[in-house]
């Protein structure tokens, strides 16, 4: 599995059956997503959900509403589905 | 402290439990404000979401509701949203988790996911041993159009500002049903929004991971938050209102769904024509306006303590 934050743009290329999870960012601009494609046009890789879901409790005005960032279990078990 | 200052000749204020009680002995203090029941984490009916707050509830008593895997229940709730279009996370409405565990306790809970608009159910002995679920409300297509309905949203997320279909003061009665079957399929589970159910799931024979494996350990119950942890997932924007909650010893039906939702207006759960199964019952005051630090009155067939 690769661990990306991306741009809209590059998000919105992405074929969506290739997309495990994803979650936009607060001024939706930008996206994290877990995917088994490598996406070389990236602007933050991580190693892991661990990792991601870390940067996400760092940077959480970016990313979350409620003054916390996104928990590995969210990551890992909320599959994204296009358009629900 | 109202006008009941003793219970059978003890001061209330050395009472933190009433436990093995029939309700109708305990019609003396029904209505009464009972200041022993109030903390910082009790709140009557109100969370002010974002400030990691929630009303808790610890079953040391065996109240029944220590439900596994395979038992059958229900679970339901009056609901005013209060999180806002930027919440862009999850929201735990309901869990339980053993006391004092952690994400796979013998979890139970229901959450709504506010960046995908989906009603979550979940329950779970550890990490790959999980039933899961949800309804999701804006997609007025196929076997979603049924939720669509029912929770009248539209095509915009639940929220605050877009609260869909409602009942008395702006609230909405969440039912959650589950048969005996440790399956989240639609043929063991149901979830309704106020009267009517919300119809087919979106994984319709279950997002089965593992087998849970669930004890009959005692509870801690939240509502508004995680049960595991610190108070945490609470929401964003204004108060989140909760009233009249119950939990019931059976998988209810569509008709004493309907009997509930009472076209709009909170029962008296005790009077409904399933009573005997109910087991948890939490009406809370003064109809959603209660603040912070207000008393919570203890009605039905539960053996419990509030604190």
């Amino acid at each position: 599995m690769n661990y990306y934050i991306i741009t809209k743009e590059v998000f919105e290329s992405l074929s969506n059956g290739s997309i495990v999870f994803a979650h936009r960012s607060q001024d939706t601009n930008r996206w994290m997503v877990t995917t088994d494609d490598v996406i070389a046009d990236v602007l933050v890789t991580f190693n892991n959900t661990s990792e991601l879901s870390v940067y996400s409790f760092d940077n959480h005005t970016d990313w979350t509403g409620d003054g916390e960032g996104i928990e590995e279990w969210e990551i890992e078990e909320t599959e994204y589905l296009n358009g629900l | 402290m109202g006008t009941t200052s003793k219970i059978t000749g003890t001061l209330a204020t050395a009472i933190n439990k009433v436990s093995g009680v029939a309700i109708s002995s305990l019609a003396n203090i029904i209505g009464q404000a009972i200041a022993l029941f109030t903390n910082a984490n009790s709140i009557a009916k109100s969370i002010t979401t974002g400030t990691a707050q929630a009303v808790y509830v610890a079953d040391s008593n065996s109240m029944g509701v220590e439900w596994d895997d395979d038992d059958d229940f229900s679970i339901s709730f009056w609901i005013k949203p209060g999180w806002n279009t930027s919440l862009n996370t999850n929201i735990h409405l309901f869990s339980s988790t053993d006391v004092g565990g952690g994400v796979n306790s013998d979890t139970f809970r229901i959450w709504y996911d506010d960046g995908n608009n989906r009603l979550n159910v979940q329950w779970r002995s550890g990490g790959t041993q999980r039933r899961h679920n949800f309804w999701t409300f804006h997609s007025n297509s196929g076997k979603y159009a049924p939720a669509y309905a029912a929770a009248g949203t539209g095509t915009t997320y639940w929220n605050s500002g877009n609260r869909g279909n409602v009942g008395d003061d702006d609230y909405t009665l969440i039912t959650f049903c589950k048969g005996t079957a440790n399956s989240a399929a639609d043929s063991n589970i149901d979830m309704y929004w106020n009267g009517t159910t919300l119809g087919t799931s979106h994984y319709t024979n279950g997002n089965h991971v593992g087998t849970p494996a669930m004890g009959n350990n005692d509870k801690q119950i939240f509502l508004g938050s995680a049960s595991w942890g610190s108070y945490h997932k609470s929401g964003n924007n204004t108060e989140t209102k909760f009233d009249g909650v119950t939990m019931w010893n059976t998988k209810l039906t569509a008709s004493d769904i309907t009997e509930l939702w009472n076209s709009g207006t909170p029962m008296d759960a005790t009077t409904h024509s399933a009573s005997a199964e109910l087991k948890g019952y939490w009406e809370f005051e003064t109809d959603g306006t209660a603040t912070v630090g207000e008393d919570m009155t203890i009605n039905g067939n539960s053996n419990i303590e509030a604190r």
